[in-house]
């Protein structure tokens, strides 16, 4: 898709007020710069591409649907990554709720959630990296991945996992340190 | 440098690495970083963790944007003929709904029976239902896509 190069470099704000007048190619540009944080953060919860990815979607049907109630006291990333957040924990919830009500054998449940700490040593470096983020805890995952893959600082993390901006900053440390706990011989 | 401006650097690391820093931030991080073994090791664990981000399906941005061009329905906020895929729990569920749609019409055709008289006589013909695929409910969903079997699973509170 072709975008209007004269939207290539307004702020986010801009876009925002774009939209609200009704400008799509405005909600285009703004699902172009966010739509790969977005789906890596419901990834990080989900822990599955194709969930993360309807997650994703349903977000910014959701972030745009309710652009009106967007007050800008938060950056409209943090904002739609907060939404992203919740749509993902809530499609998650349901996901167990229904493997909950199918599956009553609790070995199989216990399987899913065993240490995976041995399994990882023979998988790739890059499988083994995400296996073990994977297996952290879901404020110091989303507070390492959003840190490192995607630069956001301590205060919008904060507000997406929905702690302080030091709850973030403990997660994120607590994280680093698991990681290289379960990474580095 | 000290302890203390370790610690200032290794908070900027993440920004250094997705080089997201000004300029003179981004000088002074490298010129310590090179210098500076356990910040240089940081730096490496870090571009290792950065190197597993997983990356956005190539087709999702003209994905949502596809559902977003005007597909809101204003009323329910669900979306309508977006692109989805049957997986996980899905194709049971949807098989669940087949199932209890079906046998609803099976009752609704029940309770709409006139009382029957002697074979052959002729409220018994009319009201018969004349077609098995009409009983089993198939003509209510024969025709919905896989986006519309999902849309309607959600608005069923799936």
């Amino acid at each position: 898709m072709v975008e209007d190069s004269s939207l290539a470099s307004p702020t986010d704000e801009e876009l925002v007020d774009r939209v609200r007048k009704g400008d799509d190619r405005a909600m285009n540009v703004l699902v172009d710069r966010h739509h790969g944080v977005v789906f890596r953060t419901c990834a990080t919860i989900l822990r599955d591409e194709d969930l993360a990815a309807d997650a994703s979607q349903n977000s910014f049907l959701k972030a745009f649907k309710a652009i009106d109630r967007f007050r800008g006291d938060a950056a409209f990333r943090t904002w739609s990554l907060a939404i992203a957040s919740n749509e993902a924990r809530g499609l998650l919830r349901r996901i167990k709720q229904r493997r909950e009500d199918a599956l009553e054998d609790a070995d199989v449940v216990g399987a899913e959630e065993k240490d995976i700490s041995a399994e990882v040593i023979h998988r790739s470096e890059v499988e083994r990296v995400r296996a073990v983020l994977a297996d952290l805890p879901e404020k110091q995952k989303l507070s390492v991945s959003l840190r490192i893959f995607d630069g956001l600082s301590f205060r919008e993390i904060g507000v997406i996992i929905d702690s302080t901006e030091g709850a973030a900053r403990v997660n994120y440390h607590h994280g680093i340190r698991r990681l290289r706990e379960l990474l580095e011989p | 440098m000290t302890k203390i401006e370790c610690a200032d650097v290794k908070d900027r690391l993440p920004e250094s690495i997705r080089r997201g820093l000004e300029d003179g931030d981004r000088e002074a991080v490298a010129a310590h970083v090179s210098s500076c073994a356990p910040c240089a090791e940081e730096v490496a664990f870090l571009e290792r963790i950065r190197a597993a981000a997983v990356s956005p399906p190539p087709s999702l941005s003209s994905d949502i944007k596809a559902a977003l061009a005007g597909k809101i329905d204003s009323e329910a906020g669900v979306v309508r003929g977006r692109s989805r895929r049957l997986v996980g729990w899905r194709l049971p569920a949807a098989a669940s709904v087949v199932l209890a749609l079906g046998t609803s019409v099976i009752w609704q055709r029940s309770q709409a029976l006139p009382d029957v008289g002697p074979l052959g006589q002729e409220p018994f013909a009319v009201v018969w239902p004349s077609d098995d695929a009409d009983v089993a409910g198939v003509p209510m969903l024969a025709d919905l896509s896989d986006d519309d079997l999902a849309l309607l699973l959600e608005e069923l509170g799936g």
